[in-house]
């Protein structure tokens, strides 16, 4: 037998469960092999302390007791915050981050703005009546506008243009 | 197993719901859409003879004239409360006239050739229908436009499905306030007017109002016909596309470049003249004007008039600017501002 068959034999020779023929083989070389000699004789000590250990047994089952102390404790929440109801917590929060980015950027865009009016003077031209005129003319010719009313603006204002004319 | 099908049954039914509920609402605007459509074209055709109440809002006050009008193939007249034999408006669909019949005068108040531009209407403006109502005694449907930036109603028309004749009409400046209203209470289908009503009647002398009217140019043709070249500004508000480059001459001489903008409904003119006016010389704004702080002052902005268009003027290098339009003054400000200095 090599040492290397040996050293596989070993530990089954220590607890007694080689067959006769192995247990001649392993002998025979264990007293030509120093160095395997001296590995059994290890094993064999540690048999023999194992030996001594008592050997504790379990009850038959063991999950009642188990089950039963955990009913007895109160189950303890994780505060709202720490999210522990939302199955992926990270995704919820950048998805979430998103959603509100898009939402300020919407009311950014679609609100209507408030308007800053600056304080500016206020002045009489001696053409106003004529702008509001043709300001009119043009959004007549836009089609869309009160045509009567418009009509009736623009009359009014060339009056009063012609008034101030004459004047 | 049986909650499953559960759920699935009542999410078929909420997205057949949804479904019929948004393809329901597009039947509705396409519906209505037509019947504006229709308004501007075959309604403004039909004859009618009817009475009105105009209301106008002019310099923050609201004003009401009764009137007489009367429509026919796309002409229209309206007259005040002294009836034919008093001055009336006539709108042949190219000028809109004030008759005189005193001095068998027309005098030329503004071209009134339609140029409606429906695609930048709806752009910018969102037609809701909302529902019917009763106006001179027929059942006329509402429709608004609405702003789509302000998120107000702009115009709001009453039309009759029937005729397509629009029964009444409320407009709305950019804050929301009622600025004119046309309501007929009473229309009458069955006399449609003669069409001698409609026109300018021979012989009358044929005149403008003061000034000639516009006349669309590029910048180099107004440059070559007065004595200065106009600028365009920078900055256009949001929802307004440009219309033109007009050239128009005031009562007193005075050239002006006016940049046209529109944005489908509403109009913004930023009109452009040299300061001193023809020849080099202003109506009496020489250097003691305003004791000789008369540049000086036009150099800041003021708001020359506060009626449902505003107009903010400014002196800018070598142009006098005047800025009008339906907007925020602030908005008007940043037109004048982005005009270049030189």
């Amino acid at each position: 037998m090599r040492c290397d068959e040996a050293r596989d034999n070993l530990a089954e020779s220590a607890v007694g469960g080689l067959d006769e023929p192995t247990r001649s083989a392993l002998q025979a070389h264990l007293e030509a092999c120093a160095d395997c000699r001296k590995e059994h004789g290890a094993l064999l000590a540690t048999g023999r302390l194992l030996d001594t250990t008592e050997l504790l047994r379990p009850s038959r089952d063991l999950w009642p007791d188990v089950a039963a102390a955990l009913r007895g404790r109160k189950r303890v929440r994780a505060p709202w915050w720490q999210l522990e109801w939302i199955p992926h917590p990270r995704w919820a929060i950048a998805g979430a981050t998103a959603a509100a980015a898009a939402a300020a950027i919407a009311l950014a865009l679609f609100l209507p703005h408030p308007a800053h009016a600056p304080q500016i003077a206020t002045a009489t031209d001696e053409d106003a009546a004529l702008f509001a005129r043709w300001n009119a003319g043009a959004a007549l010719e836009g089609g869309f506008a009160d045509a009567d009313a418009f009509a009736v603006l623009l009359q009014e204002t060339a009056a009063a243009h012609e008034e101030a004319g004459n004047s | 197993m049986k909650l499953r099908r559960a759920a699935i049954i009542i999410a078929g039914t909420a997205v057949l719901g949804l479904g019929a509920l948004l393809f329901g609402g597009h039947m509705k605007r396409v519906a209505a859409e037509r019947l504006l459509r229709a308004a501007y074209a075959d309604g403004t055709q039909v004859g009618f003879a009817g009475e009105a109440d105009i209301g106008l809002l002019v310099d923050g006050k609201w004003t009401e004239r009764r009137a007489r009008i009367r429509q026919a193939n796309g002409r229209r007249r309206i007259e005040g409360p002294n009836g034919p034999a008093g001055a009336a408006l006539l709108d042949d669909g190219k000028t809109l006239w004030r008759l005189e019949p005193a001095t068998n005068t027309a005098t030329g108040l503004s071209p009134s050739e339609r140029r409606r531009n429906w695609q930048l209407l709806l752009g910018n403006y969102r037609l809701r229908p909302e529902g019917e109502a009763q106006v001179a005694g027929r059942r006329a449907r509402r429709l608004a436009l609405i702003s789509r930036r302000g998120r107000r109603a702009a115009l709001r028309l009453w039309i009759d499905p029937e005729t397509k004749v629009a029964l009444r009409t409320d407009s709305f400046d950019a804050d929301g306030r009622l600025v004119a209203r046309t309501i007929l209470d009473s229309v009458d289908f069955s006399r449609p007017p003669h069409k001698d009503v409609l026109r300018v009647p021979e012989g009358w002398r044929r005149t403008w109002a003061g000034d000639s009217p516009a006349e669309k140019l590029s910048i180099e043709q107004f440059a070559a016909k007065a004595d200065f070249t106009p600028r365009p500004p920078s900055y256009i508000p949001r929802g307004y596309a440009h219309d033109g480059l007009y050239g128009r001459t005031c009562p007193h001489g005075r050239r002006y470049a006016e940049f046209r903008y529109r944005d489908g409904l509403r109009t913004l003119s930023l009109f452009e003249r040299h300061p001193r006016g023809p020849h080099g010389r202003g109506r009496g704004r020489g250097m003691g004007w305003r004791g000789g702080r008369g540049w000086q002052m036009d150099r800041e902005p003021a708001v020359i008039d506060q009626g449902a268009t505003k107009s903010i003027r400014q002196r800018k290098a070598d142009l006098m600017l005047i800025v009008t339009g339906d907007l925020p003054v602030a908005e008007l400000l940043r037109v004048l501002e982005s005009v270049p200095e030189e």
